[in-house]
């Protein structure tokens, strides 16, 4: 599962679009998850004996799943004023 | 179609095979003869839907494209089952409310996959005199 490296947008009237760079964000999200683990595992010492608490300690996993999922996410709008695209490569 | 084909298909009508031993007998004669339905399948990966719009007060008309991966499909399922059930029951109420009978509750993985196997060979054209809507699996 990797995240998104990029997301193209485009709106009318540029006739470029902007690759953001998606990738850069990856370091600060590993430090996002190491600084967080620790409670998490703790957290799941106590909550993994509730139903509600496994679904809580899920949670995070299934998010990132979704997002790492976004890849190849396509939106176009065009119309006579507005012409928009967003692509997460 | 072959005669071991026929035979497979003959055996299955009569119940001496189930459709998963013909499905796997009719994989192992191999590709000579039309694929059972668990093979030959294509490899789905979007889900797209286009919209075709009537036109605008510039004449020109309003297209919509989505290009939705279908493993976001598969992890918005999963990530549905962590609704609590309370929760489920009032999208259960509100989808009957309009109309849709549906248990949100019934979504899960393993059956999301049987509906992407669905629609290998599903295109849905809505067509409403300027505006049509397809939806498709590629």
């Amino acid at each position: 599962m990797i995240p998104p490296s990029f997301c193209y947008l485009k709106f009318h009237p540029q006739r470029w679009g902007w690759w953001l760079p998606f990738f850069l964000l990856w370091p600060l999200l590993l430090l996002l998850v190491l600084l967080v683990l620790p409670f998490w595992l703790l957290a799941g010492l106590f909550l993994v004996w509730f139903p509600a608490g496994r679904a809580i300690l899920a949670a995070p996993v299934l998010v990132y799943e979704l997002f790492c999922s976004l890849r190849g996410l396509t939106v176009k709008v065009q119309d006579g004023l507005n012409d928009i695209s967003i692509k997460l490569i | 179609m072959s005669e071991e084909t026929r035979k497979i298909l003959e055996m299955l009508a009569n119940g001496k095979v189930t459709v998963p031993e013909a499905e796997r007998l009719l994989a192992a004669l191999g590709g000579n003869d039309a694929a059972p339905s668990g093979t030959g399948k294509r490899n789905l990966k979007y889900l797209v839907v286009t919209v075709n719009g009537s036109k605008d007060e510039n004449g020109k008309p309003v297209n919509v494209n989505v290009r939705v991966p279908l493993q976001m499909l598969r992890a918005g399922v999963k990530l549905a089952s962590l609704i609590p059930v309370v929760a489920k029951d009032k999208i259960n109420q509100a989808l009957s409310e309009q109309g849709m009978k549906f248990d949100v509750d019934s979504l899960k993985p393993e059956n999301l996959q049987e509906i992407i196997d669905a629609m290998e060979e599903l295109t849905v054209d809505v067509d409403g005199g300027q505006e049509t809507v397809r939806v498709r699996c590629e």
